[in-house]
């Protein structure tokens, strides 16, 4: 930009810094902003004015507006509002006896609650006018609610106002069930009850009794609760405008709830309801399935099985340890592994018979899984012959790269890339397993075969009726005894060691597995980075001078990063070991360790952090899937090069392309 | 039975009880121009415990975590000495982020502190909506990480930025020009399951996006890439509309919530063992505190030594 073009604009922030700042440093500054960084005029103007203090901040800051309460939408940040107190109460929140102030403000509009959280010896006699200064607002159930926090303030006025008695709350929005969106905070709906129950609850502290049932009408049906039923009779079947009504998500589905502020009204509307299925009721018998029925879509089913595996463990729901008991059960026509989350009492013994009633089904991994939550296991009193078929029928056939748990039997064709024989020990059984790595053209995967098939290395197979299981989200391929191996004839073009290329949504979609290669973005360096120490007998990380299996021990010291790489599609945790870290941050373990030494190790770490954050990277090694996501361990890592004009020109081309 | 692959009896485990059956995983962070995230008027608020908050932009990106860069040209400490409270602007080729930086994002707080303006920053965070006084929506970004970085390195980002725009603004296209199109049709076509959400969600809830602001942005991206190239897609060079203010930080309140947090654990610890989480949570939210936001001051008060879980399930102020 030539140095004409720029004189107005100089001359312009010289004016508005009223000549504090010489002009060769304007200048220079100006020049950086355009010609260095290429941002545009206003925003070169924005932050020099900024930098040398001329944008006021305060005008920005106590951007608050008088408000009239009828006006308040409930988000406010910032406002102000002029009224008189209606009602106060100076009263205690908690035990410490914190003093608040809280009542009802009201103008010539409206009225509204409002809570002062630091009154001091502040008074707010019923009467008397004042002006709340930088309140804020917040919504509960519809109704507004102003807040005086430690920013705000209320000062007396003496002007009167006439209180209009009308509640300031969220506008009301008229509804159908279809386009609730589960964030109404002020809904009316006219609906048919097609389902209600008046049952007892405890909430806040003491019972309550509620109404919940299912409201539908023309485009669909939703979930309700009147949480404050007194008064309210509902008949199933009939028509009701429901007003006040605020919506909840709760798994996946939208609640519609009535509470203090909501009213029931019959309706004379006749509404078609479209949609509707009963919600299953429990105590009435499930569907009477066998295993090879069953869609994976069942609310209550009842079957006849008998307990192949059953294991009791305990899951973390919601934060609470839950004893719940999981295995496969089978039937003439089928196996189906099974959850059973209330376990009260019940114990499942390997090798019975029971009935599970009511139990529900879903999909996962495409397979279907039964769950028994509010329903009974009752034993039953003959036996089942299980059938073998979903070990054998139709195993598929798949490429490595589609080898993932909860596939069942599967067939895959593939060269030995390692085996070896070792000795195991399982439930105090010593067992001899054959394990090993083995590949086709898409991909690698660990194996073991638990009999001797006579695998050696450089072979290629057909494996036939494999099962697979994950250890840590690693999918492996299981040879058990109802597998088949046989040569074949055929060479597979086996994926360099630098790994298969994958995305991260992929690995979330199909698991980890071994020899991958991702590359993305460094986002994060997390806690347990930089310089820690090491067990000179099992390399483990010491804490404190302790090895976890050596105790006391004299560490060695390391370098590593636990890094999120994030490829756009999704992040994945990645360990990086000293050499790649050294060469990331382009610092030795010495040099780091020196550092340390002078300005803290925190610092140290930071230094390797502003290298090592927004690099884009490739990083290949194994992929594990376990509770925390998955995470990949590096093996090799390298900086990204790309040649940004020549991607540039291949994406102008496109556009160009699809804009002709 | 002596191979039954059922040995370890946890395998098989569905991985949650209820819901969508995608192992759980940390937010994508999303390569968006700031043309596209301004123009964002859809919220998708957390309704649920440890659920994310999403916006929606008009091109369908359902963003949580954002990946920006460009040249920081603003910065102001509205904050103390003790507790920076940074106000920026981040300026890309197609416009400017606002980010705003606390005590909750003390890496970046502290990483802002030792930047000068003007330099090229990239930062990975979190996106969050706010409302102006005068009704009118923006959006600002929370950094969890913010660091100065080369020319090259945002020349990266803006390259990543322009071809994840086009394939947003092409997967849009698609899915407009059939009208019943659902998610489940665009995985098919081969886009992602997170990308096909969002676009539905856009679709349903928000006007068709205007082509010309996008094709602006990739044009601009084009132009600071290619200098002296013939790039033109028949627009002219400066930025779209501007987003009004920045923004009035709805975190300014933060201390005020906690001092809610920890009035309410008194009020709520009857029996001396603390307060319990799950009443805690209907209180805190009676008082327009998300469970989210909860989470986040309560282990800002844990941090601060001010209060602890005797267990899992409750929550006491010392």
């Amino acid at each position: 930009m030539d140095k004409e073009e720029l004189t107005p604009l100089l001359e312009e922030i010289k004016r508005v810094l009223n000549d504090k700042i010489d002009e060769e440093t304007l200048k220079s500054e100006l020049d950086k902003y355009l010609n260095e960084y290429h941002v545009d005029k206003e925003a070169a103007r924005r932050g020099i004015l900024r930098k040398y203090g001329a944008i006021d901040s305060s005008a920005v800051l106590s951007g608050t507006v008088l408000k009239k309460i009828d006006t308040l939408t409930g988000n406010e940040q910032n406002a102000d509002i002029i009224g008189k107190i209606v009602s106060s109460e100076r009263r205690a929140a908690g035990q410490n006896g914190r003093i608040v102030i809280s009542g009802v403000l009201g103008d010539e509009t409206g009225t509204v609650q409002f809570t002062v959280w630091e009154p001091g010896d502040s008074e707010l006699p019923p009467g008397s006018v004042f002006a709340f200064r930088n309140c804020y607002c917040r919504t509960w159930n519809g109704t507004i609610q102003v807040n005086v926090g430690s920013r705000g303030r209320i000062e007396p006025m003496e002007s009167d106002i006439s209180v209009k008695e009308t509640a300031a709350s969220v506008p009301a929005e008229k509804k159908k069930i279809g386009y609730l969106r589960g964030s109404e905070q002020n809904a009316e709906i006219t609906a048919r009850v097609m389902e209600s129950e008046r049952r007892t609850v405890f909430s806040r502290g003491e019972n309550k009794e509620i109404i919940s049932g299912v409201l539908g009408d023309e485009t669909g049906t939703v979930p309700f609760t009147i949480w404050n039923s007194s008064g309210i009779d509902l008949e199933t079947g009939s028509v009701y405008d429901f007003a006040g009504c605020y919506c909840k998500i709760w798994r996946d589905q939208i609640q519609l709830n009535l509470g203090n502020n909501g009213t029931v009204s019959p309706s004379s509307e006749n509404i078609e309801v479209s949609g509707y299925t009963p919600s299953p009721k429990i105590s009435a018998p499930g569907e009477k399935k066998k295993i090879s029925e069953l869609t994976g879509k069942e609310n209550s089913v009842d079957l006849e099985v008998k307990i192949l595996a059953s294991d009791i463990r305990t899951v973390n729901i919601r934060g609470a340890p839950k004893d719940i008991i999981s295995g496969i059960a089978g039937d003439e026509t089928g196996t189906v592994p099974f959850t059973i989350w209330e376990t009260e009492g019940l114990k499942i013994e390997k090798g019975s018979a029971y009935t599970f009633r009511n139990c529900y089904c879903k999909v996962w991994n495409d397979t279907i899984q039964i769950n028994m939550n509010r329903g009974t296991a009752e034993p039953l009193d003959r036996n089942i012959d299980v059938s073998d078929r979903t070990f054998i029928a139709n195993p598929a056939e798949c490429k490595v790269k589609d080898i993932r748990e909860g596939i069942g039997s599967i067939s895959v064709r593939a060269s030995v890339i390692s085996c070896e024989k070792r000795e195991v020990e399982i439930k105090g059984e010593t067992r001899t397993v054959w394990s090993g790595m083995l590949a086709d053209e898409t991909g690698k995967i660990q194996f073991s075969a638990w009999k001797d098939f006579g695998i050696k290395e450089r072979d290629s197979l057909l494996i036939e009726n494999a099962y697979v299981r994950s250890w840590r989200g690693i999918p492996q391929l299981n040879l058990g005894e109802r597998c088949a191996v046989s040569a074949i004839d055929s060479d597979f073009e086996i994926p360099a060691d630098d790994g298969t290329p994958r995305t991260v949504a992929d690995i979330l979609m199909n698991g980890g597995g071994v020899d991958i290669t991702i590359s993305g973005t460094i986002v994060d360096i997390r806690a347990g980075s930089g310089l820690i120490k090491r067990c000179p007998e099992c390399r483990r990380s010491v804490l404190g001078g302790m090895c976890q299996i050596h105790g006391q021990v004299e560490g060695v010291s390391d370098l590593r990063l636990k890094a999120v790489i994030d490829d756009s599609t999704g992040a994945i945790g990645a360990v990086i070991g000293r050499q790649d870290t050294e060469k990331l941050a382009g610092i030795t373990l010495s040099e780091t360790e020196a550092l340390a030494s002078r300005l803290g190790e925190s610092a140290a770490l930071a230094e390797i952090a502003s290298k090592a954050l927004m690099r884009k990277v490739r990083a290949s090694g194994n992929v594990i899937v376990d509770d925390f996501g998955p995470s990949i361990t590096v093996r090799s890592l390298e900086t990204l090069k790309t040649d940004t004009k020549a991607e540039a020109r291949k994406l102008l081309s496109e556009v160009e392309a699809n804009l002709s | 039975m002596s191979d039954n692959p059922f040995r370890s009896g946890g395998d098989y485990m569905p991985q949650e009880t209820r819901g969508p059956a995608r192992p759980k995983s940390r937010e994508t962070a999303w390569r968006v121009f700031s043309s596209e995230l301004n123009a964002t008027k859809l919220e998708i608020r957390a309704a649920e415990e440890k659920m994310p908050s999403y916006v929606v932009t008009p091109l369908g990106a359902k963003i949580n975590r954002i990946l920006i860069a460009g040249t920081l040209t603003e910065k102001e400490d509205r904050g103390t000495e003790e507790e920076h409270m940074w106000i920026c602007r981040i300026e890309d080729t197609s416009g400017h982020f606002f980010v705003n930086a606390g005590r909750f994002q003390p890496e970046a707080s502290a990483a802002l502190s030792s930047m000068t303006v003007p330099c090229y920053a990239a930062a990975v965070g979190k996106v969050r909506m706010y409302t102006n006084t005068d009704g009118s929506t923006g959006i600002s970004v929370r950094p969890e990480r913010i660091i100065e970085i080369d020319e090259s390195t945002y020349l990266d980002w803006v390259l990543d930025t322009a071809v994840s725009t086009w394939d947003r603004l092409r997967n849009m296209k698609r899915a407009c020009s059939s009208p019943d199109t659902d998610a489940e049709a665009l995985i098919r076509a081969g886009v992602n399951p997170a990308e096909a959400e969002g676009i539905i969600y856009a679709i349903d809830n928000d006007d068709p996006p205007d082509s010309g602001v996008y094709l602006r942005s990739i044009q601009n991206a084009l132009r600071r890439l290619l200098p002296g190239e013939d790039v033109d897609f028949g627009f002219p060079d400066s930025a779209g509309s501007e987003p009004s203010g920045p923004p009035a930080g709805s975190q300014e309140s933060s201390a005020e919530k906690e001092d809610i947090i920890l009035r309410l654990l008194e009020e709520l610890d009857s029996g001396g063992r603390g307060a319990p989480r799950d009443e805690l949570e209907r209180r805190a939210e009676s008082m327009g505190i998300s469970s989210i936001d909860l989470e986040e001051i309560s282990n800002s008060l844990m941090d601060k030594g001010l209060v602890y879980e005797p267990n899992l399930r409750y929550l006491k102020r010392i």
